[in-house]
């Protein structure tokens, strides 16, 4: 066979060169060309696409009220959706990771939203928290707490409720890595807290958060890195509304594009977005290969 | 001190199961009502007459309707083409990432290679990037290449995102297999190619078909560029179809039974995927992201 000539280095790389190829064409080549879309003022409704320089950027951050606007949602989704899906991650390794009868059953239960799309949990929740046909409203009411059918997505709550969506989705994935990473803590080291009359919150302290420091630091960034680029679960949800209450960044972007057709715009406000979430996915980077 | 820790534990898990299944029970719930049932405010917590009418309407059958008597037509949703086309596109590319992300798996997580971390730091940065950077682009360049509106399109969409993350799942896998069977078999005269083929995917083949799956499921839950690539074409896949009756203002009873059948699959593959996930060392959470 002709593989016997090569070096390793040479086998290596022509196996490569496929994912090389991919990297190049579907991910470096379409980002260099959304940069040159941001400098341009293409817009498929006005047939427009001449190159204008920087004057999307300037306009975005000095003209545009609703980028700040954005900002302060993208913000506030980020670091709640943040906090509670990590939280719930936590909570749920912590529950899993005890000896109880039926746990493999609750395991796939729990594991269950884990495998919805986005646009199913939408969905669900859309279903869930309707002000009519509702499941929250409904019980409030039926269980007389409330006097009238309650909407949840108001201009003030619903970013919040949309965070609760999302960490229904994603905490299951926090919460299977965190408990992969507490079955490794030593038997002995529960017996010798026993012996100690250690109570839940010093054994907490004491014995499972030092072992978990480094997990759930990077389940932290990467929580956050999905919930700065989330856009469907907007869509679908909310629609970036009421009014512009939910109108992250990447949904911003979305609507520009795709529902104005000002493409150019658009790629200008995604090109802010990318450069958010490279700095999160760097860190993240460093945190995982220095845990290596 | 044991009972009370066992009432925290009873607790917790109910508040679990509870947390996690309403907002799934509500959506089957209103799929097994009637129109008017379904629209009834405040919402009944079980269908009164349940039914199986809303899931032959989405597939395009008629159905007998009991409290109004009549016959009701099909819903005039493409339910059924969207789920052969979500199929078509989601077999493809699992087969095409097992294709490209295995070898490139082995190289990265056995052999040296020059640049290696540059790799590595790409390969992790298309995960990191937005799908909306990546979409605005693509939907320019694929209308200039005629790629919106066919499978095609939506195919290569998926492949970049599935080949990347795989190749970084198998990476680790294959750096976690014993390096001594290759070793020896290439003593006895395999060529690196045969005892790649021969011995060391073979070894591999619980991680290499765990990816395929993960793959399956990726592409059968975008979202994003199903819509914008296949929405309103002849090649649109599952999720867009169901998607789009939200935009049409769709009889909530009729979603409600679509959208269930949508479950159906993440459901199974959840329940594939459960006693292999403990077994998967999980080193890093992106080995288990379908997002």
């Amino acid at each position: 066979m002709f593989t016997k000539r090569l070096t390793d280095t040479q086998f290596g790389l022509l196996l490569l060169l496929p994912l090389i190829f991919l990297l190049f064409f579907l991910n470096g080549y379409p980002l260099v060309y959304s940069f040159w879309l941001s400098l341009t003022n293409y817009d498929i409704s006005r047939g427009t696409s001449d190159f204008i320089g920087f004057l999307n950027y300037y306009n975005l951050f000095f003209n545009d009220p609703y980028f700040l606007n954005s900002l302060r949602v993208t913000l506030h989704f980020a670091i709640e959706a943040t906090i509670i899906s990590t939280l719930l991650g936590l909570g749920i390794a912590l529950l899993l990771n005890e000896n109880f009868r039926g746990r493999g059953l609750i395991r796939t239960l729990v594991l269950l939203p884990w495998a919805f799309s986005t646009y199913a949990v939408a969905t669900l929740f859309r279903y869930f928290l309707a002000q009519n046909v509702g499941f929250l409203s409904s019980l409030l009411y039926s269980l007389g707490l409330t006097k009238e059918m309650i909407n949840f997505l108001t201009v003030e709550h619903a970013i919040d409720f949309v965070a609760l969506a999302f960490a229904w989705n994603i905490a299951p994935l926090g919460a299977f890595f965190l408990l992969a990473n507490l079955q490794v803590i030593p038997e002995d080291l529960f017996r010798q807290a026993k012996i100690d009359r250690a109570n839940v919150f010093q054994r907490f302290r004491y014995i499972i958060l030092p072992f978990l420091k480094h997990p759930l630091i990077v389940i932290l960034i990467l929580n956050n890195l999905f919930s700065v680029t989330e856009a469907t679960l907007i869509l679908i949800l909310t629609g970036g509304g009421p009014g512009v209450s939910t109108q992250v960044l990447s949904y911003w972007a979305f609507a520009q594009s795709f529902i104005n057709y000002s493409f150019g715009y658009g790629a200008a406000i995604s090109w802010v977005l990318v450069l958010i979430a490279t700095i999160i996915g760097l860190i993240y980077f460093f945190i995982v290969t220095k845990l290596k | 001190m044991v009972n009370k820790k066992k009432i925290v534990i009873i607790i917790g898990c109910f508040l679990l199961i509870l947390w996690t299944l309403t907002p799934i029970y509500w959506l089957f719930n209103i799929s097994f009502m009637y129109h008017a049932e379904a629209y009834t405010s405040p919402a009944h917590f079980f269908p009164e007459k349940p039914t199986l009418s809303n899931y032959l309407r989405s597939l395009g059958f008629s159905a007998y309707n009991e409290l109004s008597g009549q016959v009701e037509g099909p819903a005039g949703y493409p339910v059924k083409e969207g789920l052969i086309n979500s199929a078509i596109v989601a077999i493809a590319v699992a087969i095409i990432t097992v294709i490209i992300a295995s070898p490139a798996g082995y190289v990265m997580g056995r052999l040296r290679l020059p640049h290696k971390n540059l790799l590595l730091l790409l390969l992790l940065g298309s995960r990191t990037l937005p799908p909306v950077a990546v979409l605005i682009p693509f939907y320019v360049i694929g209308l200039k290449l005629g790629l919106v509106g066919n499978i095609f399109g939506l195919i290569i969409m998926h492949l970049s995102i599935t080949i990347p993350l795989m190749t970084w799942i198998l990476m680790g896998f294959f750096a976690s297999l014993p390096i001594e069977v290759e070793r020896a078999s290439r003593i006895d005269g395999c060529n690196r190619l045969q005892s790649l083929l021969y011995v060391v995917f073979p070894m591999a083949l619980p991680g290499i078909a765990a990816i395929g799956l993960l793959s399956f499921l990726i592409s059968y839950n975008e979202f994003l560029f199903a819509w914008i690539f296949t929405q309103g074409t002849p090649a649109v896949t599952l999720q867009p179809v169901l998607a789009s009756m939200w935009f049409m203002i769709g009889e909530l009873n009729i979603m409600a039974a679509a959208n269930v059948m949508g479950l159906i699959v993440p459901i199974i593959i959840c329940i594939l995927f459960q006693k292999y996930i403990m077994k998967l060392r999980i080193v890093d959470p992106v080995s288990i992201v379908i997002r």
